[in-house]
């Protein structure tokens, strides 16, 4: 805006209220620069401007506060560490504990329905060639542990594992696996199972073998890979490991027949649904 | 609003509304009431009262208690009257503080009011017009107007002097 004499009052007035761009201003303090006879019209307005009256206090203001929410401060206490240590010592105690159970259940596993833990393997010859023909066995003590889930394994002629799944009638030799310890009836059967004449043979067979027949067994088997010899030590481990599995299995029967036995109740609020077997 | 903004509206605005209402009904007593009110009003209505709003919502109350106070008790004087009292207070020409003051108090009160918003709370025309329920330009020339008054006063006043 083009300043005159008709709007320098304006002018000023606005620049006394603050009202005036930096611009604005500096046209006006150019203009009156120019023509100082407004000079004193810019000064009286400016010093008409109120001064801060500071002397004028509010004397009630506590009264009109209000209590305002306690905010506490943030102090980490030890009680979060003690309870961090402790919660440590009970995840380790956990992990140990669950291994331990683990361990248990590798035990388990030679539960009915479950594949063997541990089984005798002795590789039995048996001459298919000629049906009705009483079978030739050639006991031959190896011990291997079978850890699988689906399939029963037998041992190979030349010593590798291979599942029980040879072809019926084949013209080789076929192993068996025969277990050591009655519980092992409650086993898979390996696919190709031995005529049941014999396994009535294999039962009758003691597990300790002469002299000769292990001198023999030893040399013909001792350059297998990964053959290892087994004493008659290591079987009465196995009888040992045998035995407290049974007792596993009984312990577990005991329980399962208490389940039976037990009536769930389910409270939903005051309700009750209970279900009996 | 919360409580922790409303107590901060206290202690920072308490005195400036405090100062407005002496300065607009010239009654310290009566100034204090309407203060107190005021946040009683603003705490009352917190929820709805932003914090960045307090000190317009406050100086809104206060504003308009002043005038319904002059409308109800007949306080606003005529200029005429206000130079006679003002003239019988005879200050020192050297106290222009006071000389202000007494000029000031023979503005009605919508101008003064209006000064008083401008050059006390350094509020802006457009922020004077929301708080007053005026225009932009009514502020404008309501306080033009009252600025040369005030200029008029002065210079009658050194005349005098």
């Amino acid at each position: 805006m083009e300043i005159n004499p008709n709007n320098i009052e304006e002018q000023i007035l606005l620049y006394v209220d603050g009202e005036l761009s930096t611009e604005e201003a500096g046209n006006l303090l150019q203009y009156i620069a120019l023509h100082p006879q407004w000079r004193i019209l810019l000064e009286e307005y400016k010093s008409l401007v109120l001064p801060p009256e500071d002397e004028l206090v509010f004397e009630g203001k506590e009264a009109l506060l209000q209590p305002e929410p306690q905010v506490l401060p943030f102090k980490p206490s030890r009680k979060p560490v003690l309870m961090r240590r402790a919660a440590a010592v009970a995840l380790i105690a956990g992990a140990a504990g669950l291994t331990w159970l683990f361990s248990r259940q590798d035990i388990g596993s030679a539960l009915p329905g479950s594949t063997p833990v541990a089984l005798v393997h002795q590789p039995v010859a048996v001459d298919t060639t000629t049906p009705g023909a009483p079978a030739t066995v050639t006991p031959t003590p190896t011990v291997m542990i079978a850890r699988s889930n689906t399939q029963t394994m037998t041992t190979a002629k030349n010593g590798v594992v291979q599942p029980a799944t040879a072809l019926p009638g084949a013209q080789v030799a076929r192993h068996e696996s025969t277990p050591v310890d009655p519980i092992a009836g409650n086993l898979p059967v390996a696919v190709g199972e031995a005529p049941p004449k014999q396994r009535a043979l294999e039962m009758q067979r003691p597990l300790a073998l002469t002299e000769a027949e292990s001198a023999d067994a030893l040399a013909s088997k001792a350059s297998l890979p990964g053959w290892l010899p087994v004493s008659d030590q290591k079987l009465e481990g196995l009888n040992g490991l045998i035995a407290h599995i049974r007792g596993v299995k009984d312990s577990v029967a005991s329980k399962a027949a208490q389940l039976k036995r037990t009536t769930f109740v389910i409270r939903l609020g005051e309700k009750e649904i209970a279900f009996r077997k | 609003m919360t409580t922790t903004e409303y107590n901060q509206c206290v202690r920072e605005l308490a005195d400036g509304l405090y100062r407005f209402a002496c300065k607009s009904m010239n009654d310290q007593e009566e100034a204090k009431d309407v203060v107190q009110q005021a946040f009683v009003t603003l705490w009352e209505k917190r929820e709805m009262v932003a914090a960045e709003k307090g000190k317009s919502f406050l100086f809104t109350i206060v504003y308009r208690r002043c005038m319904d106070i002059h409308r109800t008790r007949g306080r606003t004087r005529s200029t005429e009257n206000l130079n006679e009292n003002v003239l019988t207070e005879q200050p020192k020409p050297h106290d222009l503080k006071k000389i202000l003051q007494n000029a000031l108090s023979t503005l009605d009160t919508q101008a003064k009011n209006l000064v008083l918003l401008k050059d006390y709370e350094g509020y802006s025309y457009e922020e004077i017009a929301t708080l007053t329920d005026l225009n932009t330009t009514q502020v404008k020339v309501y306080l033009h107007r009252a600025r040369k008054e005030l200029r008029q006063y002065l210079v009658s006043r050194a005349h005098i002097i």
